[in-house]
C-alpha cells in the first residue's frame, strides 16, 4: 500500500467519525428542547387558554381572586351571635311572686 | 418575772401588722357603685323579716359584666330561673349622682365589716340624719363590690338581708346574656320588683312579700310603703322621667 492510498483511507476514516451538522441547526436545538422540557406550567396553560391579550390578564386574575376569596370565606368559621337565653317574655303573676319565697333560719351565713 | 408579761406584750405590738387605714366613705360608696373591673358571678341569698313571721328568703343567680351591667336570675324553689333582671350600665344613673343622693339622705361611717364570701370587707352604716339607721353595706376591699346589704325598719328591727354566698371573681361572663332583654317598666324599680298593678294615678310593685306604691296625690308623686329613702327618691326621679 502507497503512502497515498494510505493517507486516504485515513481521511475517509475520520469522515465517517464526524456526522454533518444539519442546515437548520438553530430550529433543530429548539425542537430538542422542547421535546425535552416538561409539560407546560399551569399558569402558562392559565396564560395561554386566556388568548394571552391584556383584558384576558386581568380576567384571569379576577377568576382567581374569586377563587381564593371562595376558599377564605369557607376556612373562616361564620361569626355568629351568642344566643340569648333572657328573661321570660311575661313577669311572673303576683301570685307567683309570693311562691320564689322559701322558710328561713334567718340566719346570716353561707 | 413581772416584767415578763410586759416583754411579751411589747413584742406582739412590734410584730403586728399595721392595720390598714380607713377608706373615705364616699370613694368607697363611689367604687361600690361603679362596680368590679372584672367580670364575676355569684349566688346572692336574699332574706325578709316580716314581723311576727317566719323569716323568707329566696336564691338569685348574679352576673356582672366590668362595665357594670348586671344580670339577676331569681331561682324559684324547683331552683330554675322565674323572674330574670338585666341592669344595663349605660341606663343607669353615673355614681356620682347615686352617691350624692345618699349623702342627701344619709350620714355615711366606715368601720371594718369582716369576711363575706371569704372577701374580705369594709362596712358602710347609712344613718338618717335622725339617727336611725336605715342601712349597712359590706364592700369588697379590692374589688368595690357590694358583698351584702342590710335594711332595717325605724325601730332598729333587721327588715331585709342581701348577701353573696358563692362568689366567682374574675370570672368569664358571656356578654350575650346581656342582650334583648325584656323591656321592664320605665320606673325604676329596686331589684327583685316587678310592677304588679298599675292605673292612670298609681304604680304598685311588689317582690311577693314586700310592697310600694308610686301615686299621684293631686298635687305631687308620692311613694308609700316596703321601700328605704333613697330607693324611694330614686323611682320618683325616675317615675318623673317616665312621664
Amino acid at each position: 500500500m502507497t503512502m497515498d492510498e494510505n493517507e486516504k483511507l485515513a481521511k475517509e476514516a475520520m469522515k465517517s467519525l464526524f456526522t454533518p451538522a444539519p442546515a437548520d441547526l438553530k430550529a433543530s436545538l429548539k425542537r430538542m428542547a422542547r421535546a425535552k422540557s416538561a409539560k407546560p406550567s399551569l399558569w402558562d396553560g392559565l396564560l395561554e387558554s386566556l388568548s394571552g391579550g391584556a383584558w384576558a390578564y386581568g380576567a384571569g386574575a379576577a377568576f382567581a381572586a374569586a377563587a381564593v376569596a371562595v376558599v377564605l370565606v369557607k376556612a373562616v368559621p361564620e361569626r355568629r351571635e351568642t344566643p340569648v337565653t333572657v328573661a321570660p317574655a311575661q313577669a311572673p303573676a303576683p301570685q307567683a311572686l309570693a311562691e320564689l319565697w322559701s322558710d328561713d333560719d334567718g340566719g346570716d351565713h353561707d | 418575772m413581772t416584767s415578763l408579761p410586759l416583754l411579751l406584750l411589747l413584742a406582739v405590738a412590734t410584730h403586728a401588722r399595721p392595720r390598714a387605714p380607713l377608706p373615705e366613705a364616699d370613694a368607697l360608696i363611689l367604687k361600690a357603685l361603679a362596680g368590679p373591673a372584672t367580670g364575676w358571678t355569684a349566688v346572692e341569698r336574699v332574706q325578709v323579716f316580716l314581723p311576727g313571721k317566719k323569716p323568707k328568703a329566696m336564691k338569685v343567680n348574679v352576673s356582672g359584666l366590668p362595665q357594670g351591667n348586671m344580670r339577676l336570675e331569681v331561682l324559684g324553689r324547683k331552683k330554675v330561673p322565674v323572674l330574670t333582671q338585666v341592669r344595663v350600665a349605660r341606663e343607669a344613673e353615673a355614681p356620682e349622682k347615686g352617691l350624692a343622693r345618699l349623702n342627701r339622705f344619709y350620714e355615711l361611717t366606715v368601720s371594718t365589716g369582716g369576711v363575706v364570701a371569704k372577701r374580705k370587707t369594709w362596712k358602710i352604716e347609712l344613718r338618717l340624719k335622725t339617727g336611725v339607721l336605715r342601712r349597712a353595706l359590706w364592700v369588697d376591699r379590692d374589688s368595690g363590690l357590694l358583698m351584702k346589704r342590710e335594711t332595717y325598719r325605724d325601730d332598729g328591727s333587721l327588715r331585709r338581708r342581701e348577701r353573696l354566698v358563692k362568689l366567682e371573681m374574675p370570672a368569664t361572663v358571656d356578654p350575650g346574656l346581656f342582650l334583648n332583654r325584656v323591656p321592664e317598666s320605665d320606673v325604676w324599680a329596686p331589684d327583685g320588683f316587678i310592677s304588679i298593678k298599675r292605673d292612670e294615678k298609681s304604680t304598685t310593685f311588689s317582690n311577693g312579700l314586700e310592697a310600694y306604691t308610686v301615686s299621684w296625690d293631686g298635687k305631687n308623686w308620692r311613694v308609700t310603703g316596703d321601700i328605704a329613702e333613697d330607693d324611694a327618691e330614686r323611682a320618683l326621679l325616675s317615675n318623673g322621667r317616665a312621664l
